[in-house]
């Protein structure tokens, strides 16, 4: 019989602890990795835009790929896939928003007039509507995400592109995250048995958290460096 | 030969790396990759080859190699993965802008064409490419005396060779060899403008972009610095080129290989034409009449950054002009890129056919293009599918419409 208690203690307590080294050793390795293989300055002719506009139009006008190339021969994953991202970073803005709120309002000496609103019947004093966030963008980025991981699945058993660009390490990381967002929702609404359910949730996400570094889920960091770099290229060549 | 291999990563560097660990194998490169629409060949999709580049830096640089030691390459692997995917791709680059994150894959591609041809793993008719151009200093194995002989049917006293002059025309081995009507209608130009201009002569050699398909940066490197010697030695101030490939080479690559930039001002004939046209220079005796397209080389819009230039030249010329689809940027290919003709030459008639398909839906009665490499793949194309659509270079329309 497994001790919920004890397991839920362990996984506020220890396990964090272990979460963080694991994801900080990840991180070195990784960056130990690339910088072994050099930055080495590239010698242009001078740039035909500026690349800070470059930039500025990939992370804008250009941030989703043209429907042509990337969404018209299969539409489902072009559409779902962009939604369940968007759902992510507003799920995330949301944590990172509300954490932030939570220690301003701790503060001792906040002057009242650096208080957020209080909005009736939310539940927390914040300005974020978390309503929305619970019962419209979590079910958003799992029904997404579920789509995007059966999408793998029907492929891989029908056959076509994706089953060749299927690797194993692919059935850990999308799955990861989508238990510890179903978990977390799942406490959130209070379905089932509260404790087993959030200690469940603490538990992978901190597995989420120490896999990120190991895996494809590098992505969300590497994005912000890979798409300005395209933005740059495409002002260098003024196209 | 021995069975087990070392690899050099020399050719990839941090940018690379973190391009290439950023895929995360979601299949949208699948559809804008020209060479997989053509093949459907799962190995020719770009995130194949990422994959597999992927587990071969891994095998030797990765986290477990760190823990355990290097780990040799099997040679089998190299050989799968060059007679699988890598060669079935013609470097378009057009899975870069069709990638969710803007990966920049035709680097990683020349990075492995490198390394798998330090262990000469590359196939064999790249070898005789290699031959060639080692030879011959061209990639089509022919005669280097042969290179000037379009210059017979225009007359000699029409073009200036090897001598010095401000403007100097690189004809490129394409244009001297295969699409010589590129060569002469460009000579016919620069004389019409009156521009003080020559041939590189005898001493013109490939611009080296085809060594960079094989994988050989050392010999690419090698050719930019011979034709940057021989430029610099006939006092030229500028370098004009019709050829989409060359002019990447000159303008792009050779300050990048030779990590050193040049002083020389490098257009390409569209620039050169438009230069003209806003000078008065050039006067355009009469609208053709018809319906034209273009057709954007990717090595000219996508990867050489020259869009507008073209289309404002055809406006001038053209009664009326139409838009394809696939333009500018996100321009298809026309199968012509990575010398596929002689790699692969079902799968460039199969992309060139596709465009031809494309291009068939406007209707046009002329394609326009300005690359040697786009008319030739065209022209072959539109022989096989019996389309009546003339191909011509924008140089030769130009040429044709000049005002005596």
């Amino acid at each position: 019989m497994v001790d919920w208690t004890q397991l839920f203690d362990f996984s506020r307590t220890a396990l964090p602890q272990i979460t963080l080294a694991v994801f900080i050793i990840g991180v070195a390795l990784r960056l130990a990795k690339w910088s072994s293989f050099g930055f080495p300055r590239v010698i242009r002719p001078p740039a035909k835009k500026s690349r800070l506009i470059g930039m500025i139009k990939n992370w804008s006008i250009n941030l989703v790929p043209p429907w042509d190339l990337a969404g018209r021969v299969e539409p489902v994953g072009y559409v779902v896939g962009i939604a369940m991202h968007i759902a992510c970073i507003a799920i995330l803005l949301g944590a990172i928003h509300e954490a932030v709120a939570m220690r301003i309002l701790e503060l001792p000496s906040l002057p009242p007039q650096f208080r957020l609103p209080i909005i009736p019947d939310a539940n927390i004093p914040t300005a974020f509507p978390r309503r929305t966030l619970t019962y419209f963008v979590t079910p958003l980025f799992l029904s997404t995400l579920g789509i995007l991981i059966l999408r793998r699945l029907y492929y891989n058993l029908k056959g076509g592109p994706l089953k060749a660009l299927t690797v194993k390490s692919d059935w850990v990381a999308a799955p990861l995250l989508w238990a510890s967002g179903f978990t977390g929702f799942l406490a959130v609404i209070s379905f089932g048995p509260y404790a087993p359910i959030l200690t469940l949730h603490l538990i992978l996400t901190q597995l989420f958290v120490m896999y990120l570094p190991y895996s494809k889920l590098i992505h969300s960091a590497t994005v912000f460096l890979v798409r300005t770099w395209f933005g740059f290229r495409r002002a260098i060549y003024g196209v | 030969m021995t069975d087990e291999v070392v690899l050099s990563f020399e050719t990839l560097d941090g940018y690379r790396i973190i391009n290439m660990e950023t895929c995360t194998r979601c299949a949208a490169c699948a559809q804008s990759c020209p060479a997989y629409a053509a093949t459907k060949d799962d190995s020719a999709i770009p995130a194949w080859k990422g994959i597999e580049f992927r587990k071969l830096v891994n095998r030797q640089r990765g986290f477990l190699s760190a823990l355990l030691g290097h780990r040799s390459i099997p040679r089998q692997w190299l050989r799968d993965i060059s007679e699988k995917g890598l060669y079935l791709c013609t470097l378009c680059g057009r899975c870069m802008p069709g990638c969710v994150f803007n990966i920049q894959n035709l680097e990683l591609w020349e990075s492995l064409r490198s390394i798998i041809f330090k262990k000469n793993e590359h196939p064999p008719s790249l070898k005789g490419i290699s031959t060639s151009l080692e030879q011959k200093k061209n990639p089509y194995d022919s005669d280097p005396d042969e290179r000037l002989a379009w210059v017979n049917e225009l007359g000699p006293a029409n073009a200036k060779m090897g001598e010095r002059a401000q403007t100097l025309y690189y004809v490129g081995c394409t244009s001297s060899y295969q699409e010589k009507g590129i060569a002469s209608s460009t000579s016919t130009v620069l004389n019409k403008m009156n521009e003080d201009w020559s041939l590189f002569g005898r001493d013109e050699w490939c611009c080296g972009d085809p060594h960079l398909a094989v994988g050989d940066q050392d010999k690419a490197r090698e050719f930019a610095r011979h034709n940057l010697e021989i430029a610099s030695s006939l006092g030229a101030k500028r370098i004009v080129t019709g050829c989409a490939h060359c002019y990447r080479m000159w303008k792009w690559r050779y300050p990048e290989l030779l990590d050193r930039r040049h002083n020389l001002e490098i257009l390409h004939t569209t620039e050169y034409l438009q230069e003209c046209l806003k000078s008065g220079k050039l006067k355009i005796d009469t609208k053709l009449p018809g319906k034209l397209t273009y057709h954007d080389p990717c090595y000219l819009s996508r990867l050489g950054g020259i869009v507008s230039e073209p289309r404002n030249i055809l406006c001038n010329i053209a009664s009326n002009y139409v838009e394809l689809k696939e333009k500018a940027f996100d321009t298809y290919c026309c199968g012509g890129g990575a010398m596929t003709e002689a790699v692969n030459r079902e799968l460039w008639a199969k992309i060139g056919g596709e465009r031809i398909r494309q291009v068939k839906m406007v209707n046009p009665e002329f394609l326009i293009s300005a690359c040697p490499f786009c008319r030739r793949s065209f022209t072959q194309a539109n022989q096989r599918t019996g389309s009546h659509i003339q191909v011509l270079d924008i140089t030769e329309l130009v040429a044709r419409q000049l005002k005596d």
